[in-house]
């Protein structure tokens, strides 16, 4: 009778502690671990008596104050990710769309040399700060896709994706120098690399999107939004070293580029919208 | 959508999830059950704790290494507010991988002639 009052005392005992683990984990196992420690308890009572009940106590303590810890220190960092990555999300659509934005508003700008407006107009309101905020948007978007996808998709798309976000840091510094004038050509080649390898990562990371098939539908949309212009530089570039030359593609070429760019993104962005983000599966 | 989990992503297990999937290998069991088991394959080298083994529990159910199941052994010797956890089809791959691993590391340090003795030049 007096061991059986002792099992139950320290099943309650043990119950009430569980309280140091987070609300839904102790939803879930509470009952489990309470039962569980009830019968190691029953187990050493009948071997061991007081001593071995002391002893279960002894060596249970640390290993539930090391789990409750790490339990709500997972708990925390899991919701912190979270909102990060929908943060993220909804940053690279925002990024995307100031793009389309200022694309749009700079083909509507008109001149006498640039009648349809174009890549001339679109430089304008990047001084004027579109660029810099896209960029550090897509820098939040970026670093979220990395954080979110960058497992499944895959080690080198996950340093492309590195890459990429470093590329959106520098070709908002540059756009930033570009809109204040500071120094000219040497910020704007700061954007224009900066831009050209944020693409490139996306676009790399679009590739391994469609051979894992990370997201349910649409992979191609990160590839060709991030591949589009990086192509076209390197056959402007090609071309340029085999004929050793300095023609420019055409205008029209180049807003087209621009506009597959910038929709392919902003469809990408808004597919993630909804998407639930899958993450490293690592047992450790 | 979720990516199809490889046994070998999973891998290296820590020794408390290797030892839970032994466990299981030939039978269903609760987590006392789990805890007795583990404790007898390791002749008590290693005592699974309620934390640790809930932890490694919920974890491999949140990977798919083992499930629960309602079936009971013997239903009419067994409280029902038991929980019962069985290996799954990519938990016994992953033990078959780990397995595979540590056989590899074992013939490399048998080749640097390093044994449970010590090292021998």
């Amino acid at each position: 009778m007096k061991s059986f009052a002792s099992v139950n005392l320290s099943q309650k005992v043990f119950s009430r502690l569980l309280v140091l683990y987070p609300r839904g984990y102790r939803e879930e196992f509470g009952p489990h671990m309470s039962q569980l420690f009830k019968d190691c308890s029953r187990e050493a009572l009948a071997l061991r008596g007081t001593t071995g009940l002391i002893t279960l106590w002894l060596a249970t303590l640390p290993d539930l104050f090391k789990t409750a810890f790490e339990e709500n220190f997972k708990e925390i960092t899991h919701m912190s990710k979270e909102k990060f990555h929908r943060l993220g999300k909804w940053a690279f659509v925002l990024g995307a769309a100031l793009f389309l934005l200022a694309f749009m508003i700079g083909s509507m700008e008109t001149s006498t040399e640039d009648p349809f407006g174009g890549p001339d107009a679109l430089i304008e309101y990047f001084k004027l700060g579109i660029g810099p905020l896209a960029m550090l948007l897509f820098f939040v978007g970026i670093a979220s896709l990395r954080s979110a996808y960058g497992d499944a998709a895959g080690s080198i798309a996950k340093t492309m994706l590195s890459i990429s976000a470093i590329g959106s840091l520098a070709g908002g510094i540059g756009a930033i120098g570009t809109g204040l004038m500071l120094s000219g050509e040497p910020w704007w080649h700061l954007f224009i690399g900066g831009a050209m390898f944020m693409l490139l990562g996306i676009g790399v990371f679009g590739i391994y999107c469609m051979q894992r098939k990370v997201l349910p539908g649409l992979n191609w949309l990160f590839a060709l939004g991030g591949l589009t212009l990086p192509l076209l530089s390197l056959a402007q570039i090609v071309f340029q070293l085999a004929t050793d030359s300095q023609v420019n593609p055409a205008v029209w070429l180049s807003q087209l580029a621009l506009g597959v760019t910038t929709l392919a993104l902003l469809a990408a962005g808004l597919q993630l919208q909804g998407e639930k983000a899958t993450t490293s599966k690592a047992t450790r | 959508m979720k990516a199809t989990t490889a046994p070998h992503d999973l891998l290296p297990l820590t020794p408390a999830v290797f030892h839970i999937l032994l466990a299981l290998m030939d039978q269903e069991r609760h987590g006392y059950g789990i805890m007795k088991e583990v404790e007898q394959q390791t002749e008590g080298e290693m005592v699974l704790r309620p934390g640790t083994l809930y932890q490694a529990i919920k974890r491999m159910i949140e990977l798919g290494m083992i499930e629960e199941t309602d079936d009971r052994p013997d239903p009419a010797l067994d409280d029902e507010r038991r929980r019962y956890y069985r290996v799954t089809g990519l938990g016994r791959k992953v033990a078959s991988a780990e397995v595979d691993r540590l056989r590899k590391l074992l013939a490399l340090a048998r080749n640097k002639q390093v044994t449970a003795f010590g090292i021998y030049p």
